[in-house]
């Protein structure tokens, strides 16, 4: 199996450098550009597994190139950018980008996110899936690229990034029992620098948030085995 | 009043208007009590009692040798009547109004006085109500006479006195009014200059007497010139601290290449540090915590607060949440959380144990960080809540900010029409309160 073959497009040296050493010394294949058009020459020369685009280059910005490159492919971007606010955010993952990484950032989140970007890319294919970005699940809403989640009374509710990690690790795998292994497996895969704490105490905390004085929260235990989410989900 | 705004008469041509106003409505108020003076009537008693007693001394005195009558005219005046004999007529006071009803009651008595040209005229209206007047002799002298208290005595004391104040109040209220609007401008700019700072420029209208409005547009100029200077110098602030991340950026990647196990992580916490004061510096001077992002979302705040007590625990601090499992309110969620996550922050900076607590009540909910750290003393409390503050040398060094900390939890708290205040946490630190009225 030939390593993933990442596309790099960042307008400062050093960090195109450095970025690129850090990548390839956890074995991906990196090439890079620094401006638009040579991105657009790197992709018609060979396609690539996943962009790394910069949100502020000279002359495009990385949103105008993401939603360009959206028109025709799928894929995945994740964004690198000096701007860290939350709308920033918003707005980059809105226009489908996978994820976004604000600078400065360190190689271990860089090369996490890398990963889990991967990932979860080759677990959704086909494509179609990958509009997808809202669960509904007996009348709550997780919005995935906002990671929002909401309650039936429309009410927003905030959690940790492991506590929803978890929830859409339980939503991906719906009325059916998951091992409290694979949970900890999947929840890890996110991020470098993610909680160590035990799957057991962010489900407690999860079914805490996610009920309600008339009901409890839809997820299970299977005793021995680990946990369930038992109610349906809908995708939208 | 449109008159005003329309055209901008100047403050001395207004104040002008105003007098002339002023004299004029006095003069017609007087006239007109003159006029009515002319109306005026005393009882038949009275006006026969004049009339005879005026008949009587005129042929008395009319029948006195020339010499004598100074004398019987003074022989004849009682402490009512005042009796004087002159030659000739002298001119009445100038603004001594007819009394024509009067001298028709007393002419009706005794119509013989009719023959004698009788002149009646009131002697300072307003005050005793004397009468005075003159009857001609036969041979062409005159008899001066004055009756005092005829009228005063009359009912007419309220009336008259109601009629000279009634023109006086109506012409100070009127006079208080015209002067009111021309100042309304000037009070338009007292307020705007007040406001200055606190929220966003706003011209104030162009009104009111050409001076003032001179002073207006140079009011707006200067507004106009301090929010250009101001949005200025925080744009170049925010895209300086904006600069500064592509070097960190570098820098924090070069930083993890650092073979020496004690150098790579020092420089790494300094890196996260300064990114601290770069984001602080970034969410003071950005709009968001300024002006809410959009509609406020219904939120479970216990579900926030438990959230980022669960986000600092992970990671490995000892944080407390205390209070109920939900609470909904509609806050602006993302300012809301910057606010606790600076408070929490702060919290374990100074602190080892840190307890959030969410407290509901009928009016209010207060959300408190205490912190079991130094605390800060009472006078200088109010001092930590600049921005850019540091209290003293021992505590401002290693604070991992800019001290824009608390400045923008305070934001955040009046954005939600509430307070931040700053108090001893039961944990004997800090304690630090958001109160928000319920809505």
């Amino acid at each position: 199996m030939t390593p993933p073959n990442i596309l790099m497009v960042e307008d400062d040296p050093p960090i195109r450098t450095l970025t690129a050493r850090a990548l390839q010394e956890h074995g991906y294949i990196v090439r890079t550009a620094s401006t638009a058009p040579q991105m657009w020459d790197a992709l018609r020369a060979a396609p690539a597994d996943l962009l790394l685009l910069d949100v502020m280059l000279p002359g495009t910005s990385g949103i105008d190139i993401c939603r360009e490159i959206r028109k025709t492919s799928d894929v995945p971007i994740i964004f690198l950018s000096a701007k860290g606010t939350e709308m920033d955010r918003i707005v980059g993952l809105e226009l489908g980008a996978d994820d976004y990484i604000p600078k400065p950032f360190g190689v271990r989140e860089l090369i996490a996110r890398v990963r889990a970007v991967l990932r979860r890319h080759a677990i959704e294919r086909p494509p179609a899936d990958r509009e997808r970005g809202i669960l509904r699940f007996d009348g709550w809403t997780a919005n995935l690229p906002r990671r929002e989640l909401t309650s039936p009374d429309g009410v927003a509710i905030e959690l940790t990034g492991a506590e929803f990690d978890l929830l859409v690790s339980l939503c991906d795998n719906a009325q059916r029992v998951i091992a409290r292994e694979r949970l900890i497996e999947l929840s890890r895969t996110r991020l470098g620098d993610s909680s160590d704490r035990s799957v057991d105490v962010l489900i407690s905390r999860l079914r805490r948030k996610l009920s309600a004085d008339d009901r409890p929260a839809p997820i299970v235990t299977v005793r021995g085995i680990g946990y369930m989410l038992n109610v349906p989900v809908d995708r939208l | 009043m449109k008159l005003f705004e329309r055209r901008a008469f100047g403050l001395f041509g207004q104040i002008v208007a105003i007098l002339f106003a002023a004299v004029l409505l006095e003069s017609a108020a007087s006239t007109f009590l003159y006029e009515r003076a002319s109306q005026f009537s005393i009882t038949g008693d009275k006006a026969r009692r004049l009339a005879e007693h005026l008949v009587l001394s005129a042929k008395l005195i009319e029948e006195a040798p020339v010499a004598e009558r100074d004398t019987v005219a003074s022989e004849l005046t009682t402490s009512r009547y005042h009796l004087t004999w002159q030659e000739r007529l002298t001119n009445p006071p100038p603004v001594s109004p007819k009394l024509e009803v009067i001298t028709r009651q007393i002419i009706d008595w005794e119509p013989e006085i009719q023959a004698r040209d009788l002149r009646l005229y009131l002697q300072s209206p307003g005050r005793h109500g004397t009468i005075s007047g003159a009857i001609r002799l036969d041979d062409r002298s005159w008899v001066r006479f004055s009756a005092r208290d005829h009228i005063g005595q009359l009912d007419l004391t309220v009336g008259r006195v109601l009629s000279t104040l009634v023109p006086a109040v109506a012409l100070v209220l009127l006079a208080s009014l015209l002067i009111l609007h021309t100042l309304r401008p000037l009070r338009d700019l007292t307020r705007a200059a007040e406001a200055i700072g606190q929220r966003d420029f706003e011209p104030v209208p162009m009104r009111g007497p050409a001076e003032v409005r001179k002073v207006i547009s140079a009011f707006n100029d200067m507004q106009r010139r301090i929010t250009a200077m101001i949005a200025d110098r925080t744009q170049a602030l925010a895209a300086v601290g904006h600069d500064f991340r592509t070097p960190l950026a570098r820098l924090r990647l070069r930083a993890e290449r650092i073979a020496d196990p004690e150098v790579g992580p020092e420089i790494q916490h300094d890196i996260v540090e300064m990114e601290g004061m770069i984001d602080s510096l970034l969410a003071y001077l950005s709009g968001d915590i300024d002006q809410p992002a959009g509609e406020a979302t219904r939120s479970d705040l216990a579900i926030l607060c438990a959230t980022i007590v669960d986000d600092a625990s992970d990671h490995g601090h000892d944080v407390v949440y205390a209070g109920p499992d939900h609470l909904v309110m509609a806050v602006q969620v993302v300012a809301l959380k910057r606010a606790l996550l600076n408070l929490v922050d702060n919290a374990l900076h100074f602190g080892s144990r840190v307890e959030v607590r969410l407290r509901d009540a009928e009016s209010w909910v207060e959300i408190e960080v205490g912190d079991n750290g130094p605390g800060i003393p009472d006078d200088q409390r109010a001092q930590a809540l600049q921005p850019f503050a540091r209290l003293d040398s021992a505590r401002a060094r290693d604070t991992g900010g800019f001290g824009l900390g608390l400045s923008i939890v305070e934001r955040v708290a009046t954005m939600h029409d509430g307070q931040l205040s700053l108090g001893i946490s039961h944990l004997g630190g800090l304690g630090a309160r958001i109160r928000l009225p319920r809505r």
